[in-house]
């Protein structure tokens, strides 16, 4: 088999149905708007997210564990010009690094869920959020336990940002 | 809906925001629980307790002039002010005022690079400048400088240096690199130190003291004023960085290894943070260690010292950072050697040579490059959320290989009394000039019972520490009461002092209540 199906990879879930070749492109045009989806290369569910969302035409951005390369080459310099979407794969910790971040440029943490199944992945690429806004309070979590989530402008983003200054 | 600052009515305090609105602009004034959230400790040890402090409100002022204003409202209305820079003083409180119903004066948009001189090596910076910021204005303009960062480059130069926090290179001593502020008082007065009050100078930033009293130090890990602008030293790009390792045999081996690890460091020839390694705690876990630990009347030295020997480990070890031209880094290397050799059994080993600056490919191929002058997240992208976050025990000892002994033996003991896991993370640790530094790291975890035991725990060190003669360098929000009352020679005339100093300078006590165990005289009772 060189493709795997959309069901059969439901059902498997991600880590069963990982390899980049074997995931079709569902889409040609982001879903979201989300300006790059940040994965952990380090971990093979993380891996099959990024191809995932490659397929919806959403730029991918690997990291192993570490933030700072995206946040000091990228994020960074295109949170001066505002606020922007932003969607993850990685661990709590590089999560914590760049939600704090994130939140001094007027975004917040819109959504967050730990060790997601697949499901809940492709809903979320898709464009299903939840309608409850999250708290600062990241969930407690086991360190090497994969969280997906979304970093959004705030709800007074449209306004000034402290960055924008 | 967030909790009003003590003995302040509802009704002053939405004519207080109302003012703030009207000095910052209503945008600046955060007062939604959404944003009032944002600066709550990420690493509280109160995690879902009523302590855990939580502030009224916050602004975000863009200028001298505005913080200004703001002071003047605070003060005619008593509103508690707690600035931040960056916000991001983990571990110490993060962004969270000491005292609940605080409003957090937050300087990020007060983020202006005034000078970087690279002629004489030195930055004039605002409060909301992080060092990632000031590392990549010296990038882009290519100058000669070289940062000396903590773990986090999230963090800023200023609220750094006023926390009098270190980091890995030759001015890791924050503190010692301070040349020249600007300081908002509670009249809303501004005052420039040392050479900024001399109209005209030129060396604000090159000559520390001025004239008459040097009072910087007043302003730092206290609530006197408002820093609006620091000068800091920074340090010419030096060629090269290296590193070598110094091992010893024996348990004893450690008194003449700090005796003259400390001459060349007093020599300044070994130029940063160091560490001592002790190969029995990097095996702690070794069921062979273990079961010898566990024999009645427990390991003796040579048993250890035999067991060490047998995996062909040293009892201690030490790296030590060289940074200079590439002329001079292997002589003072080949010099420590030749000073260390006077130990029996010493070996040596070489360690990482990177030219400096990094290039991109040395830089891929460390994981922190903070001791070559590049910020970074790397450790706190290894450490946890705020579901698992940390808080440290910090005390100085002095350097010698006796008080590291003393340190352990006292600490083992508190740690079996108190039943705490191994959190010793740093022994003996060259962080400031002249003496070590020890960092017990704590978990917080979203466990009640657990942070309680973690705060009994902390507090039980504080007071042993004290009655060793140890006192912390700086400490969470949580305890400065606890730390600042062991600072207590002649009934406490020093935090007596500090009282004086802050009843004379913030009369109605609107900066800041509770800083370092400084409460304003009408909240004094709070103490501990």
């Amino acid at each position: 088999m060189r493709q795997c199906s959309r069901r059969i990879f439901l059902k498997c879930g991600l880590g069963a149905c990982s390899a980049s070749a074997l995931i079709p492109p569902l889409s040609a045009r982001p879903v979201m708007p989300y300006y790059k989806a940040v994965f952990d290369e380090r971990f093979e569910d993380a891996r099959a997210f990024a191809t995932q969302a490659t397929a919806r035409a959403t730029r991918t951005v690997a990291i192993r564990g570490d933030v700072t390369n995206p946040f000091f080459n990228d994020l960074d310099l295109r949170w001066k010009l505002g606020p922007i979407w932003l969607i993850g794969f990685t661990t709590s910790a590089s999560l914590f690094c760049l939600h704090l971040l994130a939140r001094d440029r007027g975004m917040r943490l819109r959504f967050c869920r730990t060790k997601p199944n697949l499901k809940a992945v492709l809903g979320v690429l898709d464009g299903a959020l939840p309608r409850e806004r999250m708290r600062m309070d990241l969930p407690s979590s086991n360190p090497s336990d994969l969280l997906l989530w979304i970093l959004a402008p705030s709800a007074r983003a449209s306004a000034k940002e402290i960055s924008n200054a | 809906m967030p909790s009003l600052p003590p003995g302040v009515n509802r009704k002053d305090f939405q004519d207080a925001i109302s003012q703030f609105q009207a000095a910052v602009g209503k945008e600046w004034v955060f007062t939604s629980d959404e944003d009032i959230d944002l600066y709550r400790d990420s690493y509280s040890p109160f995690w879902n307790e009523p302590e855990d402090p939580m502030p009224s409100a916050a602004l975000a002022p863009d200028g001298v002039e505005q913080v200004q204003q703001i002071v003047r409202i605070a003060n005619k209305y008593r509103i508690p002010l707690w600035t931040v820079s960056t916000g991001k003083n983990l571990a110490y409180g993060g962004s969270a005022p000491r005292l609940s119903g605080s409003v957090v004066l937050d300087l990020k948009r007060m983020n202006r690079i005034l000078e970087v001189n690279d002629r004489n090596h030195y930055a004039l910076v605002e409060p909301g400048v992080s060092y990632f910021d000031l590392y990549r204005y010296t990038q882009e303009k290519g100058l000669n400088v070289f940062i000396d960062a903590p773990d986090p480059g999230w963090g800023s130069p200023v609220g750094n240096t006023l926390d009098r926090g270190g980091g890995h290179t030759p001015l890791r001593d924050h503190f010692s690199t301070l040349c020249g502020m600007e300081v908002v008082l509670t009249s809303g007065d501004v005052v420039r130190t040392g050479m900024g009050a001399l109209p005209n100078s030129h060396t604000w930033q090159q000559y520390k003291y001025g004239f008459g009293p040097y009072v910087d130090g007043i302003f730092t890990q206290s609530n006197y004023g408002i820093v609006t602008k620091m000068g800091v030293w920074l340090y010419p790009m030096p060629e090269m960085r290296f590193t070598g390792t110094v091992s010893v045999p024996k348990h004893d081996d450690l008194i003449p290894m700090v005796d003259t690890l400390s001459y060349l460091m007093n020599s300044n020839i070994v130029l940063g943070t160091t560490s001592i390694a002790s190969s029995l705690r990097a095996r702690a876990r070794d069921p062979e260690l273990i079961a010898l630990r566990s024999k009645p009347g427990g390991a003796t030295t040579p048993e250890l010292e035999e067991y060490l020997r047998g995996k062909n480990l040293p009892y201690w070890s030490i790296e030590l950072p060289f940074y200079g031209p590439t002329e001079v880094v292997p002589a003072q290397w080949a010099f420590a050697k030749r000073k260390f050799s006077a130990i029996p059994g010493v070996q040596f080993r070489d360690g990482a040579s990177n030219k400096l600056p990094p290039s991109p490919e040395d830089l891929a191929k460390v994981a922190n490059p903070v001791p070559l002058g590049v910020p970074s997240l790397a450790i706190f992208s290894a450490l946890g959320t705020n579901g698992v976050g940390h808080i440290d025990f910090s005390p100085i000892t002095p350097m010698t290989g006796e008080a590291v002994f003393e340190m352990m033996d006292v600490f083992d003991k508190v740690s079996n009394e108190m039943g705490i896991d191994n959190v010793l993370s740093v022994i003996a640790g060259t962080y400031y000039p002249r003496s070590f530094f020890f960092l017990f790291t704590f978990p917080i975890v979203h466990d009640v019972e657990k942070n309680r035991k973690t705060r009994a725990a902390f507090k039980r060190l504080v007071e042993v520490g004290a009655e060793h003669g140890w006192g912390e360098y700086r400490t969470h929000l949580a305890f400065m009461d606890d730390v600042a009352n062991a600072y207590s020679f002649n009934n406490h005339a020093l935090l007596r002092l500090h009282e004086t100093l802050k009843d004379a300078l913030d009369p109605n006590g609107i900066l800041a209540p509770g800083k370092s165990g400084i409460w304003p005289k009408h909240m004094r009772k709070r103490r501990v």
